[in-house]
């Protein structure tokens, strides 16, 4: 796959941010701090490390469809990604006067 | 080791498998013999499997290898009492062991309940409700699943869901019932 980098520059420049709507996804703030980004950084949980009278099931619900969505994000990154890091770098031709 | 977002959504019925024991009154046989599993999407059958004999008083399995089916049989005294009451309230209205036991709206309520709880998934499992209060071990829930069945939590979902429906439901159909006798034994005063 050939990447223009000029291209790629100004399409990124020009692409709107895409963003979580928060507010569309309201997750509870304890278990985002309590449970999701302990277990993404690696830390090792127990069962009885959470407080269970500090959320819900549907706070529950709602974590579990944000994960899913940022789990299709993430998996879509990494195919760019992928892209990149598959393509050669050439250099680019140009012809020297001497 | 870090899980990812796919891990982590699968790990997080283990979480709900905890919060369903909590919630309804099992919190102590869950800090006893749950709080020290380590939160592994690898572990989340393991958790729900340990955890299911607590929605009820009672739990068999047996796995049938011919044919790959697995039967549960779950018992809890809040189911026999529904239906013992159930038998008060048929003798009262009149409604004998000859006619549609759904003549009693309370069975039939209970009925439909246990219907939409259980009936989650009609391809790999089914269950039987089970109401002869007159035989013993004869007032439980059977259910039935073959080798492609994938919902152990929402199993354990219905069940905590079913019992707190019968004792609730009994606990009303006592109370009509005991109204009622003070209202007859007023009469015949």
């Amino acid at each position: 796959m050939t990447i223009n980098l000029k291209q790629l520059v100004s399409g990124l420049r020009n692409a709107e941010a895409v963003e979580l709507p928060a507010e569309e996804y309201p997750v509870s703030p304890y278990l985002v701090e309590s449970l999701a980004n302990p277990l993404l950084a690696g830390r090792e949980m127990k069962l009885g490390d959470l407080d269970y009278s500090a959320f819900d099931f549907d706070d529950l619900d709602e974590l579990s469809e944000y994960l899913n969505i940022c789990g299709k994000i993430h998996y879509r990154l990494s195919g760019i990604n992928q892209v990149f890091c598959q393509t050669v770098p050439l250099a680019e031709v140009r012809r020297a006067f001497c | 080791m870090a899980l990812d977002y796919d891990e982590l959504e699968r790990t997080l019925l283990m979480v709900y498998a905890a919060k369903l024991m909590v919630d309804n009154g099992k919190e102590e046989e869950f800090r006893q013999h749950f709080s020290g599993w380590t939160l592994d999407c690898d572990d989340t059958y393991s958790v729900i499997w340990e955890a299911l004999p607590y929605a009820c008083d009672e739990m068999f399995t047996k796995y049938y290898e011919n044919s790959e089916m697995e039967r549960f049989w779950f018992f809890d005294h809040s189911m026999t009492d529904f239906y013992k009451l159930c038998r008060v309230y048929n003798e009262r209205h009149g409604i004998g062991p000859d006619k549609d036991p759904n003549l009693n709206p309370y069975y039939k309520a209970a009925a439909a309940f246990v219907n939409e709880e259980l009936g989650f998934d009609a391809y790999t499992c089914d269950y039987a409700l089970q109401t002869d209060v007159t035989r013993k071990g004869r007032c439980r829930i059977l259910f039935v699943h073959d080798c492609y069945f994938d919902g152990l939590f929402e199993l354990m979902r219905a069940v905590y869901a079913v019992f707190g429906y019968y004792r609730q439901k009994a606990e009303e159909l006592r109370a009509l019932l005991d109204a009622g006798e003070n209202i007859e034994a007023k009469e015949a005063a």
